[in-house]
């Protein structure tokens, strides 16, 4: 589109721009897609769809994206952030940003902050979407940063961002660390005294509240991704919260942890600054309470609250003391246990109790917590801070208008979940919406197509030209003709353009073509990420390569700095610096490679079922090869017959479509190639080889139940595992006909959760309960006992352990020091254990003893190898980061989802499958892939092929050509990480982008 | 577990070494062997490739001199496997330098048999070139008279590792008559040789641990008297200017470091290539500039690519026309990063190149 649109004043710039919102694209065919909830689950989906080509509105209550992860700078397994791990990894010049945390800026993504949905009409595809939008009360483009605005400001009040720890004006930036740092005004706050118009310096304060009625026309498809809210234990007057100021939440000591929190990061607490030594953590709080009616686990807090443990133990040092207070720890995903272990080691304890209560300590600010031990007597101990580990509140719902047709949700409730599986449930979304864009016979937009740099370009004698835009570098506080004369002396640019505000492109698409420019600075005060999407547009209108383009933000006036260097003379630095580098970038050999839109997908269980529909359904010609005889997997071992249905519809439907070629009794043989271009040798049941061309690949090689000698497994025919437990009770001609057993035994985490394999399966305590109840329901009679470590119900499976409890179930845990002993005697069972309550031992004679043995990868090396994957410990897939690319490998275009990376439920595998296939499809949706600009090269006469950067490369990118005799770089597998450039001694390898002349030409610009 | 072999009859050093070199060529266990010899038209040793054993008559492997650490010409021989046997002759640094070069993917250790000494270090050119005026046999008289060593290099009586690490065969000149040379054999390629040439048994030489002690022990102590003087030099960027204060950049240093390996030094490149404009911003700003610019950075540079791999051979102080003590400035920084990393240069093949080693657990 162009850009025709006049300056806008004021109070109607929201309803302006929202008519332009997700119309950024020139693709004005593709249907729209409105994401409402930004945190990271509407980050996700949104990327995931734009990356497709579509345009998305991204919809949030909240003035930023983020959601509650502005406020968590750590998550483990390493304690960093990383939320930028799941920026797009392709086009990645396309989304140019790098820190996820400060904002997200996307051509075809468009956020909408500060709204809230009032109505949907319209039907599917051509919805109708009623949104009142709060105005920040700031315009951008006037805004200098300056923070005049709040230095005035009269109201004082706590602060949320920081859990109420610091004061906040009306007027006030609402997350540390997002870009542009724009503030926005409370105005349930604002008392609306006008002392900040007065004092702002460039008019930028529009001091008028009123909700702005915002209307969507024409929003195909819309998802909901909003999560649940968290628990507020003001509600109720639960362990003195409220009026114990040193009882706070996890969210909040996470607050304190940060290095932008209420204390810079001082591990202090709130009633006296003074430094924390001694911390408790209550879990479960307002969770898995039955008396509240939250008969549900909140799913994350047992990691949060490990995590944050583990982080305040390293703050507070050897004589810090860190206690969680847990009924159980689940840790039920593949790494945690060693997680767990790792902060056992690390000296925080773990103590499994009930606490009965907070009392201050005699009269100071200290915390006394009494609780009940394993040996059922009431200890106190005292604490200075005590966290309460809250997770969802209550059961909630989503609004009505969202029961449309053409509205999707990412579960059927809003949820919290770890960051692993949101990624998971909100790609496994986007699919959903790809797949319903197509049955509402909505045009697939047109494949992204990717321009060729024209080499001439690159030869050309580079020619500057320097956009200046908006009022923070304009008239009204530099004097720009001194500007300009600096920028000719330094530089000698081809032009120099002054814009009041980006909205007047048309004119830098003039004085390009009239300078005849082929490098263009766009130079913004504290806008610069915000910046990028206008190069976007810029490169098509202007024919200037987005490689040559660059943003700069001059960032926020700092007096302090003014005062020693001249404002215009800093600026004249900034600007001299960016453009050096610019006039450095080297451009890239105008590679394309055609995508070859076909998948492979290897492992015909569950995922590998859901993810070959899922791209089947989508277009995309599918082979799907098992090593079995028929598809299905692990499908036909499971009993229970709600779950099992669905997957035997998979299974059908996987069979009938036209687009899938399954081949049964398959074998991978051998693979090369790149992403998009992929040559598979694959073996059919008659061991006939042939060649596959491919474009991605997706390995789905499962896992399977594991079987153990462990608690005299095996030795007598009835101690089984609890999978043989449940075909005896689904069976209705089962051993068990006309006789009832009296007792059975059931003994979790056999072999599992201790070294060698020291992860938690994650199915086998719900597979025990229900097998456990379904013998309770044959039976009422059955004695059922279940010797367990952490039952691991997560979510709202809590609700089947209730229920196991409330049919009489006996639980026992065990420590696993000391174990139930398991034996016969003259053929008869016999289970010696240890009851912690009853404080003595327990001797069992039960019929039957079933163990939960867990599951173990099937794991296929020559596969692996094939694949360039590799293992975790335990032998399950590593993926590229386990928070924030689940699903992606470290070869780029090969995909992993289920069993085979970690151990899940089927419905989980499912929800990967599909997942996967969208990572897949956002790479089978272009045309031709071609190399980003930030990808390393080598310059061969300086390379000497020591081969130093062949093992760094984490992503296969590279090896050594021994017939040129210097190392090959492959564009597409490369990520651009430059660890390669980092160790090479000469300079051989150069990443794109970060040339090192361009470096060095701007730092000496900088000097 | 180390043999000691005896010579057949009573020699120099020297002449041992020349008799089991051509035994090697004419038995043909090896097809060439490389070693230090006197050409015709100069005093100084060069490395010499010789395949006939004739070619042997003017070796002089254990001349106290190396004009160069001939890792670098021992690569270019060995840059790949040419289904050549090779004879390496070989000073410990030049061994620990050329196994360096190995780990970098410089060349190969295939078909080479490493042969070196008990080292008592090397002189600068010019003090050699003088002995050699004054004595016609100048080897003899500097193994004949011990304080000649304190003629040696400051790097030679700084060093420790004067005993070969990886050699299949060591002479044995400590705690040796210097009539009576053993041959210490350390592999199983070693012994297969000696077993070839008919060397017989011996016992160990008695004296030589204690002579390998003692100078180990003199070594550290001017080595830690030598480093304790640099480090107070170079503990500030003002000392360390003051240092380099007289380089021309001539790059005379990085030319004879053996471990440098890069085929051209980015110093060469476009990156250090200024234009004038930069040069005279550089001057702009600060008033006026030193040319030959990037001075210090190219030491920096150099220090962080290889104090790691620095095998202390002193060859860069060797070479230096404004005699900057380099090679003690490169030891002193290399003793801390090596100990950091639990590295040592050439030590074992399989150990990985620190900086290829680093990782988030390894850190």
């Amino acid at each position: 589109m162009t850009d025709t649109r006049q300056k806008k004043t004021g109070g109607d710039e929201r309803v302006d721009r929202s008519a332009d919102i997700g119309q950024k694209n020139d693709d004005v065919e593709a249907p729209r897609i409105l994401v409402v909830g930004a945190g990271i689950a509407g980050i996700h989906a949104a990327i995931e769809l734009a990356e497709m080509g579509y345009p998305v509105v991204l919809a949030d209550k909240a003035p930023v994206v983020g959601g509650i992860l502005t406020q968590l700078d750590h998550q483990f397994p390493d304690n960093h952030c990383g939320m930028c791990r799941m920026l797009p990894m392709l086009d990645r010049d396309g989304g140019p940003q790098t820190c996820l945390r400060r904002g997200l800026f996307h051509e075809r993504i468009s956020f909408l902050p500060s709204a809230e949905i009032v109505d949907v009409t319209g039907s599917p595809g051509r919805l109708v979407v009623d949104i009142q939008t709060t105005p920040a009360g700031i315009v951008p483009d006037r805004c200098t940063g300056c923070g005049a605005c709040e230095t005035v400001c009269p109201v004082d009040m706590p602060d949320p961002f920081n859990a109420g720890l610091s004061r906040r004006k009306a007027v006030f930036i609402p997350v540390p660390h997002q870009a542009p740092l724009f503030r926005t005004i409370d105005w349930q706050a604002c008392t609306g005294c006008g002392a900040c118009v007065e004092a702002c310096p460039t008019d930028a304060i529009r001091l008028d509240g009123t909700a702005q009625p915002v209307r969507l026309n024409d929003i195909a498809v819309i998802l909901l991704a909003e999560g649940a809210a968290l628990y507020d234990p003001s509600e109720t007057d639960l362990y003195g919260f409220g009026q114990l100021p040193n009882v706070v939440t996890a969210a909040a000591l996470e607050r304190i942890m940060s290095g932008s929190g209420p204390y810079q990061g001082e591990l202090l607490r709130p009633s006296d600054r003074r430094p924390i030594r001694k911390i408790a953590w209550v879990q479960c709080v307002g969770s898995r309470n039955l008396t509240k009616g939250a008969d549900y686990c909140s799913n994350i807090c047992c990691m949060f609250a490990l995590k944050e443990a583990l982080l305040a133990k390293e703050k507070m040092g050897s004589e810090g003391d860190a206690a969680v207070f847990y009924m159980d720890l689940r840790t039920f995903g593949r790494d945690y246990q060693r997680y767990r272990d790792r902060v056992e080691t690390s000296g925080v304890r773990l103590i499994r109790c009930r606490i009965h209560s907070i009392q201050p300590h005699a009269d100071t600010e200290d915390l006394t917590v009494s609780y009940v031990n394993e040996q059922g007597r009431l200890q106190d101990e005292v604490f200075d801070l005590v966290v309460l580990s809250t997770g969802k509140r209550g059961h909630q719902a989503y609004p009505d208008w969202s029961r449309k047709e053409g509205i999707l949700t990412l579960h059927g409730t809003p949820e919290i979940t770890d960051i692993g599986d949101t990624l998971v449930c909100s790609g496994a979304a986007a699919e959903q919406v790809m797949t319903m864009l197509r049955r509402l016979g909505l045009p697939r937009t047109s494949t992204m197509a990717v321009e060729e740099i024209k080499p001439e370009t690159a030869e050309q004698k580079p020619r500057l030209l320097i956009v200046l835009s908006g009022s923070g570098i304009g008239a009204d506080i530099l004097n720009r003709e001194s500007l300009r004369q600096r920028l000719q002396k330094q530089l000698n640019p081809a032009g120099i353009l002054f814009l009041e505000s980006l909205d007047e492109l048309r004119q830098v698409i003039a004085a390009a073509s009239e300078n005849g420019a082929n490098r263009l600075l766009l130079v913004g005060a504290h806008s610069g990420l915000a910046m990028k999407p206008y190069l976007k547009r810029l490169e098509r209108q202007t024919g200037i390569p987005f490689i040559f383009m660059d943003a700069l933000d001059l960032g926020r006036p700092d007096a302090a700095t003014a005062e020693i260097v001249p404002r215009t003379e800093m600026i004249t630095d900034k600007i001299t610096m960016s453009a050096r580098q610019l006039l450095c970038r080297l451009s890239l050999p105008g590679q394309l490679r055609p995508v070859n839109r076909a998948a492979l997908v290897v492992g015909g269980g569950p995922a590998g079922l859901a993810a070959s529909l899922a791209l089947a359904r989508n277009d995309v010609p599918v082979t799907l090869v098992e090593k079995t005889a028929r598809l299905g997997g692990n499908l036909w071992a499971i009993q229970d017959a709600a779950v099992r249905a669905p997957l035997e519809k998979l299974a059908a439907e996987v069979t009938e479509h036209p687009l899938i070629t399954v081949c049964c009794h398959g074998a991978v043989r051998g693979s090369f190639g790149r992403p998009g271009q992929f040559t598979t040798r694959i073996a059919d049941s008659s061991g006939e080889e042939r060649s596959l061309f491919h474009g991605v690949t997706i390995v789905a090689t499962g896992g399977r139940s594991a079987s153990t000698a462990s608690f005299a497994g095996g030795s007598h025919e009835r101690i089984t595992t609890i999978y043989e437990g449940e075909k005896i009770i689904s069976d209705p001609l089962s051993v068990l006909a006309g006789s009832p057993p009296r007792e059975i035994v059931m003994i979790q985490c056999a072999d599992s959760r201790e070294e060698p394999r020291n992860y938690c399966s994650r199915i086998c305590c719900l597979k025990s309960l229900k097998t456990a109840l379904a013998f309770k329901e044959r039976s009422p009679q059955t004695d059922v006992t279940i010797f367990y470590r952490d039952m691991m119900t997560y979510g709202e499976s809590e609700t089947v352990y209730t229920e196991a409890r409330k049919q009489g179930i006996q639980f026992i845990p065990f420590d696993p020091a000391a174990k139930p002993l398991v034996r016969t005697e003259n053929g008869t069972i016999v289970v010696e254990g240890f009851d912690p309550v009853l404080g003595e031992p327990v001797r069992l004679e039960p019929d039957w003893v079933f163990l939960a043995t867990g599951l173990v990868p099937n794991g296929d090396n020559i596969l692996n190898d094939v694949f360039h994957l590799t293992l975790t410990r335990d032998g399950f897939l590593t993926e590229a980061d386990s928070k924030w690319r689940p699903l992606d490998t470290g070869t780029e275009g090969v995909f992993v989802c289920g069993l085979a990376r970690a151990p899940v439920r089927a419905d989980e595998a499912v929800r990967e499958g599909r997942a996967a296939a969208m990572r897949a499809m956002r790479l089978l949706c272009r045309d031709s892939l071609q190399a980003s600009l930030v990808t390393a090269r080598v310059r061969p006469a300086l390379c000497c092929a020591c081969q130093a950067c062949i093992p760094v490369c984490a992503y296969n990118a590279r090896h050594a050509d021994k017939s040129v005799g210097h190392i090959v770089v492959d564009p597409a597998a490369c990520q651009g990480c430059g660890a390669c450039a980092a160790v090479c001694p000469n300079n051989a390898t150069i990443l794109g982008g970060f040339e090192t002349r361009g470096i060095m030409a701007a730092i000496e610009a900088s000097l | 577990m180390t043999v000691f072999k005896a010579f057949p009859e009573a020699v120099t050093p020297t002449q041992a070494l020349r008799s089991m070199l051509e035994a090697m060529l004419s038995k043909h266990l090896v097809d060439a062997v490389l070693v230090p010899a006197r050409s015709p038209y100069g005093k100084l040793p060069m490395p010499m490739l010789i395949t006939d054993p004739a070619g042997l008559a003017d070796i002089d492997p254990l001349a106290p001199v190396a004009p160069f650490n001939s890792a670098r010409q021992t690569a270019t021989v060995t840059r790949h496997a040419s289904g050549r046997r090779l004879g390496l002759f070989l000073r410990p640094c030049e061994i620990s330098a050329w196994r360096e070069l190995i780990k970098l993917h410089q060349c190969v250790h295939e078909d080479t048999l490493l042969i070196s000494m008990d080292c008592q270090g090397r002189m600068e050119n010019d003090t050699y070139l003088k002995l050699a005026e004054a004595q016609d046999d100048p080897t003899t008289a500097f193994y004949r008279d011990v304080y000649l060593r304190d003629e040696t290099t400051v790097s030679c009586r700084m060093c420790e590792r004067f005993q070969p690490q990886g050699a299949d065969l060591t002479l044995c000149l400590l705690g040796t008559a210097s009539e009576l040379p053993v041959l210490a054999v350390e592999t199983d390629a070693g012994k297969r040789l000696a077993d070839d040439l008919g060397l017989v048994d011996c016992d160990p030489p008695a004296e030589r641990a204690s002579a390998v002690s003692d100078l180990r022990k003199e070594r550290q102590a001017f080595r830690a008297a030598r480093f304790s003087a640099i480090t107070e030099k170079i503990k500030n960027m003002e000392g360390f200017q003051q240092l380099i204060a007289t380089c021309l950049n001539c790059y005379n240093c990085r030319t004879a470091c053996p471990v440098c390996y890069c085929r051209e030094c980015v110093f060469l490149t476009d990156v250090f290539a200024h234009p004038p404009e930069t040069l005279l911003q550089r001057a702009s700003k600060k008033g006026s500039i030193k040319l030959p610019a990037d001075t210090t950075m190219f030491h920096m540079t150099r220090l962080a690519h290889m104090a790691h791999a620095c095998v202390g051979c002193g060859q860069c102080s060797s070479v230096c026309p404004s005699h900057i003590p380099v090679a003690e400035i490169f030891q002193a920084v290399a003793a801390d990063v090596q100990k950091l990393f639990d590295y040592q240069p050439g030590r074992r093949l399989d150990e990985p190149i620190p900086y290829l080693a680093y990782g988030k657990e390894n850190p």
